[in-house]
């Protein structure tokens, strides 16, 4: 196997110390290589853990135990032309379309600085053709958007153009953090849409993080899903989805509130625990405290990734199926691939 | 349930051509243009639309709790005949709270961190019997005030020890609900919830939304839900308004408008909603929302309707009665009112 792009090995992060300190993820090990683009969902509640795991594949906060390697290199380690290169390859968009924009600049020095900085262009003239090439490409008209400020602007073209800036790069992986939580629905499929094309015209993968399991398996081959800091259930996006296997999976869906007036989720009742913090939880299933299925076992010792038909998942009810060595999610999501695909990929423009 | 059944009149609150302006340096922005809707007596309604289509103004018009540069334009705001729009402000103060009550947006966000979640609660009650100066001067004794702090407690699914606590020692769903005991501790009419469940996840979600629809039924009370999620309206209101540019472009029982919208931006909305069970391609709408300094000629939404004719650009639709309990604004239905 090549080296990967970008690598997880094995990696906790811990905020604070002692009795406070919470863990945000746990032995974490993933990889995403360069053989084919790919779009991996991350999906969790608020405290799951995804956006620590963001922050942590960019770089912008270090593990507390493991390693994330780029191009096999620890992130820690990595000499000033690999760094370089680390910031080129790997690019990011984030939740808010309005906090990466200073106010005071042109959306246009929001394009033209990657290109200055990482010397993208030649000529004034093909740094102009190369920013017009990017939003085309995000369905943007250049004509309306260059030479204006932010404040004229919608939050979906905002976004778009984040998107565009990332694309000038010419990355082999973007790490979207809820890059459509903000965006008006009406909106929303314009900016999915945009990094479908990334996806499949330029070949560059995405981890795709995000609480909304709708737009997830809009876009994504493969979903994780995240309970507190730890895998719950990865596998195929569709798989996931249509047939969750890990109770807290189940439960996930089963809340979401769908726009058919006959599903009646007014009607069930879930044990109401699970709010706040409780510190036990660390020894064994983190999910135990608020499942229906729990057994003693799952109170002692945490459950491994057990591999079973079509997903892998961490839970004792599936404690027959053979467990994933190291919790490497890698090889075994590349081996469900080729059970599932994308969930639902194809866009329509409404007329 | 046996404390508190039923103390509630049940009552109706109908809103009438209202309109809220904002005036900017830039101009007048019309938030809220000529909005009309009846909340029943003990229904759920909903009010849904994307950011800027003016929902939340209806909400704070409604608590005449638009602050300069805006102010309520014009229409009546009819609560039991009593029309709040020209009510005085001191008359006003004690309608908020004890006949309507607003869990506003980022409400659990807005808790104060330095109080206990029993002075919060109790805060609330006491202003509310200053201002009925006289009749009942401080006549309630500090136990009957932590005893009823207690029962507001237990009926939104907290146990009475969270009194004693702090805003930071809760969950995101604990304080919401905490919020929604602080809106119901006078025993309104009716409930206003913007954005109840914004910050939370699916699964607290829908236990916020049970609580909410446990303690609207004890009461007797109506709701208006104010969202932008299709799916959490289909799910909780009994009747839906449609928002877009500051006016309601439909209005009508929740599943007739999914079964079958009549306005193109809600048929747009309901066909744009991803669905686990078919395989749906997304649908997305052509152009941007409009600048509110600069609303379209019309009807607000022809620039961006795939159905749009000639009359769409020249002259605004009036929201009518096209079906039985079916409101609709929009010229494709010019010819279809019955009588």
């Amino acid at each position: 196997m090549t080296t990967p792009l970008l690598e997880l090995k094995h990696v906790t992060k811990v905020f604070g110390h002692g009795e406070g300190a919470t863990v945000a993820l746990s032995d974490f090990s993933f990889a995403i290589g360069e053989d084919a683009a790919t779009i991996v969902a991350v999906a969790g509640e608020s405290g799951s853990g995804k956006s620590t795991l963001a922050r942590l594949m960019l770089g912008f906060i270090s593990p507390s135990a493991g390693e994330v390697r780029y191009r096999g290199t620890d992130l820690r380690r990595l000499s000033r032309a690999e760094r370089r290169n680390f910031r080129r390859e790997i690019q990011a968009i984030f939740q808010d379309p309005f906090g990466v924009y200073n106010p005071f600049y042109r959306v246009d020095h929001l394009l033209t600085t990657p290109i200055k900085n990482f010397k993208l262009a030649s000529s004034r003239a093909e740094a102009r053709r190369q920013i017009e090439t990017a939003l085309a490409t995000v369905g943007l008209n250049p004509g309306e958007i260059l030479g204006r400020y932010p404040h004229q602007l919608s939050g979906g073209q905002r976004q778009r153009i984040t998107i565009a800036r990332a694309l000038l790069l010419r990355p082999r992986l973007i790490i979207a953090d809820e890059p459509v939580s903000m965006v008006d629905a009406s909106l929303r499929a314009t900016i999915l849409e945009s990094l479908l094309t990334l996806n499949r015209e330029f070949g560059i993968s995405f981890i795709y993080i995000t609480h909304d399991l709708t737009t997830a398996y809009q876009i994504s081959e493969q979903l994780i899903i995240l309970y507190r800091g730890v895998v719950a259930e990865a596998g195929p996006a569709k798989q996931v989805i249509r047939h969750p296997q890990h109770p807290y999976t189940q439960l996930l869906i089963r809340s979401i509130p769908t726009p058919d007036p006959g599903q009646r989720w007014m009607e069930e009742v879930v044990a109401s625990s699970g709010e706040g913090t409780d510190a036990a939880v660390w020894q064994g299933c983190p999910f135990a405290s608020r499942c229906p299925h729990v057994m003693p076992m799952c109170q002692e010792e945490r459950p491994p990734l057990y591999l079973t038909e079509g997903a892998a998942v961490s839970c004792y009810l599936y404690r027959e199926s053979p467990t994933i060595e190291e919790g490497d999610l890698t090889v075994t999501l590349g081996a469900l691939a080729g059970a599932g695909s994308r969930g639902n990929g194809s866009i329509t423009v409404g007329s | 349930m046996t404390t508190a059944t039923t103390q509630t009149a049940a009552a109706t609150l109908r809103v009438e051509d209202l309109r809220v302006q904002f005036h900017t340096p830039r101009g007048v922005v019309r938030a809220v243009d000529g909005v009309s809707f009846t909340l029943r007596p003990g229904e759920r309604f909903g009010l849904v639309g994307e950011s800027g289509s003016g929902k939340s103004t209806i909400a704070l018009a409604l608590m005449r709790l638009i602050k300069p540069p805006g102010r309520i334009a014009g229409g009546r705001i009819l609560l039991e005949d009593e029309d709040l729009a020209a009510l005085p402000e001191d008359a006003m103060r004690s309608v908020r709270m004890a006949r309507i009550a607003l869990i506003p947006q980022g409400a659990m966000n807005s808790l104060n961190p330095v109080m206990r979640v029993k002075q919060q609660i109790i805060d609330g009650i006491l202003a509310h019997e200053r201002e009925r100066s006289g009749s009942r001067n401080g006549s309630r004794s500090k136990r009957d005030l932590e005893e009823r702090v207690a029962e507001l407690l237990e009926s939104v699914g907290l146990r009475r020890e969270v009194a004693e606590r702090y805003p930071h020692e809760l969950s995101g769903g604990m304080k919401q609900r905490v919020c929604i005991a602080i809106a119901i501790a006078l025993r309104p009419s009716i409930i206003i919830a913007d954005e109840p469940t914004s910050a939370l996840d699916v699964v607290v979600q829908r236990q916020i939304m049970q609580t909410l629809g446990a303690v609207q039924a004890r009461l007797g009370a109506s709701v208006l839900l104010i969202g932008h999620d299709m799916g959490l309206m289909a799910q909780f209101v009994d009747r839906v308004g449609v928002m877009y540019g500051g006016k309601l472009a439909e209005i009508g029982p929740t599943r007739e408008i999914f079964a079958e919208p009549l306005h193109p931006y809600t048929q747009m909305l309901i066909s744009s909603l991803p669905s686990f069970d078919r395989e749906t391609s997304f649908v997305k709408l052509a152009g941007q929302p409009h600048s509110p300094l600069n609303p379209p000629s019309g009807c607000v939404f022809h620039p961006r309707c795939p159905r749009a004719f000639e009359p769409c650009p020249a002259r605004v639709p009036v929201l009518r009665e096209v079906r039985p309990d079916r409101f609709v604004s929009c010229h494709l239905y010019d010819g279809a009112v019955e009588s």
